[in-house]
């Protein structure tokens, strides 16, 4: 069943539900309005012909009492007899002629209601100078009062109909003015799940059906936006595997044409686009391994000792540039809590890079502080949101190249290479994934990592680990 | 001896087509466009090899100045790109390359082509 349609009936329901109820209310109280009303007409009737009486008496006037009497039985419903007693007993006004003068009052018919009231010489009280009297056709008055419960009904009958065709008009134009946003909704969602997604949900409504769609094309958005990324990611790799791929081959056609060039350095070049690619394969997966959020066991490790070892990896390379390698990390520093496979990784990335873009006689140091407070440190500190004690600050520095300021937010993005700097170096060419595999390792160990650089004085990569009392 | 500008961010590839044209032709080459931009504008080669996928501009873009240039727009032009899709060789001829050579190629190829291209080029003149 349709919202609409649901809606519809339950707010018809609702309505009817609350019309019956208070028409029956309303009919209720009006019933007993009225018939208060009548009784409180007829006691007004007694009082005032009381008065009347009284005037008559003490005038010894008969005659206005009966002059009343015929008046009122002319214009008040269900009058049937009235009578004015004097003091003595004796019937001195009556509608009913028969009756003058007799001592006798008669008797009640059952059919009827006698009201009667004494007539007092002074104002409510006094002594009593007589009684009125006066017999009303009980048959007259229910036919009067049925009269008017019908009438009154059929008011309250005709009002809650009215009010209930307005209510199924208002509840179905409001059901199907509140569905429209939803039918349209669901046909732009669908467009956007067939993958159409350039389609805005056109909902502009200021409540909550606007707040959804509005969050809907919040998640088309991104969605495209990883589309974009995913086709870069794809268009980047396929580029990243055919350049060495297409760089080997081409080598090879020149030394098979010409026996000449079937030399070392042509070799080489073959060897560093193989190295090449085999070191983007490796990459790849550790990036397919990141963006997996592959959670990774952890455990305390010694970081002065993890770094020796590292260190001891690059003795050749360092050897050949003339660099040296300085490693300065407090013997007293508590371990943290880390992957060592994966912190080793982070340190090869970041020492063979500093080895790449460091000139001949540089410098590389790796430092080690427990909770620095420097200016930047109490500023990481709010954002990574632990206390100053809880972490360990590394540095790697190097005497290189540099980079531009303006590049030091992308450098850690997929793909990205500092224009320029790559070709005059030496080895093969680099994946552009290397920092960005860094920075998945460092996050997915609640650290962060950044930079600083000056042009051609080097670049130092800072980064926070946590420490094992924070970690376990 | 005509002059070829190569302009391709990978240094194999420049010093490749060094080797296999530097008999015949006199070859400069650059590694992004900007810098190949600064060279055009100079002195103007007679032919320019360019790859497409380059660090912030790209071949295509850089095509697409070249021809929209008054003093470059006569210049001839062979792309030199792992893309080997014919999408990417159709959009490459599209924006005004002379012809569109894909990477792995044979030297004696890419010396035949550029020198078609150098003759047909010369014919219109």
């Amino acid at each position: 069943m349709r919202i609409k349609t649901k809606f519809s009936i339950f707010a018809v329901l609702l309505i009817g539900i609350c019309v019956l109820a208070i028409s029956y209310s309303i009919f209720m109280i009006e019933k007993k309005l009225f018939i208060e009303n009548q009784n409180h007409e007829l006691t007004k009737t007694i009082l005032q012909f009381a008065a009347v009486a009284k005037e008559a008496l003490i005038a010894k006037d008969d005659l206005l009492a009966l002059n009343y009497l015929k008046a009122l039985k002319k214009t008040s419903p269900g009058f049937e007899s009235g009578y004015l007693i004097n003091k003595s007993g004796v019937i001195i006004a009556t509608t009913n002629a028969d009756l003058l003068r007799k001592k006798k009052l008669p008797e009640k018919k059952d059919n009827s209601i006698r009201i009667s009231e004494d007539v007092n010489s002074g104002e409510g009280g006094g002594k009593k100078i007589g009684l009125v009297c006066i017999d009303f056709s009980s048959e007259v008055l229910k036919k009067l009062t049925n009269e008017n419960i019908k009438r009154i009904g059929m008011q309250v009958l005709f009002a809650s109909g009215l009010v209930l065709v307005f209510g199924i008009i208002i509840s179905v134009v409001f059901s199907s003015q509140l569905s429209k946003p939803v039918k349209k909704l669901v046909k732009d969602v669908r467009l956007i799940a067939d993958g159409n997604l350039d389609v805005k949900v056109d909902v502009s409504s200021n409540d909550e059906m606007g707040d959804l769609a509005g969050e809907f094309n919040k998640m088309a958005e991104s969605l495209k936006h990883l589309d974009h990324l995913k086709s870069d990611f794809v268009s980047n790799v396929s580029h990243e595997l055919r350049s060495p791929l297409a760089a080997i081959e081409s080598y090879i056609n020149l030394m098979l044409e010409d026996k000449k060039e079937l030399n070392y350095e042509n070799l080489v070049r073959i060897k560093n686009n193989t190295a090449r690619l085999s070191k983007f394969i490796d990459d790849l997966l550790d990036v397919s391994k990141i963006e997996q959020k592959e959670v990774s066991e952890k455990k305390a490790v010694n970081l002065s000792g993890l770094v020796e070892d590292v260190v001891s990896l690059f003795a050749v390379q360092a050897e050949e540039k003339k660099l040296e390698i300085k490693t300065d990390i407090d013997e007293q520093i508590p371990d943290v809590f880390a992957n060592s496979e994966r912190l080793k990784q982070i340190f090869i990335n970041l020492i063979s890079n500093a080895i790449k873009f460091t000139n001949k006689d540089g410098k590389i140091t790796i430092n080690a502080v427990q909770s620095p407070k420097s200016k930047v440190q109490s500023q990481l500190t709010s954002d990574i949101g632990h206390r100053t004690s809880d972490y360990i600050q590394v540095s790697v520095s190097d005497t290189g190249i540099g980079i531009p300021k303006d590049q030091l937010g992308k450098i850690f993005d997929k793909f990205h290479q500092v224009k320029g700097t790559v070709d005059e170096l030496k080895g093969p060419k680099g994946t552009g994934l290397g920092l960005s595999i860094v920075k998945g390792i460092i996050e997915e160990h609640g650290g962060k990592i950044w930079a600083d650089s000056e042009m051609g004085k080097g670049t130092t990569f800072y980064f926070t680990l946590l420490t094992t009392v924070d970690g376990i | 001896m005509k002059k070829i500008l190569v302009i391709d961010d990978e240094k194999d590839f420049r010093d490749l087509v060094e080797k296999v044209c530097s008999k015949e032709f006199e070859v400069v080459s650059v590694g992004d466009a900007d810098e190949g931009l600064k060279i055009l504008k100079k002195k103007l080669p007679d032919l320019l090899l360019l790859d497409i996928n380059l660090p912030r501009v790209g071949g295509y873009t850089l095509c697409q100045q070249i021809r929209a240039d008054e003093n470059l727009k006569k210049l001839p032009v062979i792309m030199l790109t792992v893309r080997r899709r014919k999408e990417d060789q159709l959009k490459g001829l599209e924006l005004g390359a002379d012809d569109y050579v894909t990477k792995p190629f044979e030297p004696k190829e890419l010396v035949v082509r550029i020198k078609r291209v150098l003759e047909r080029c010369g014919n219109h003149e």
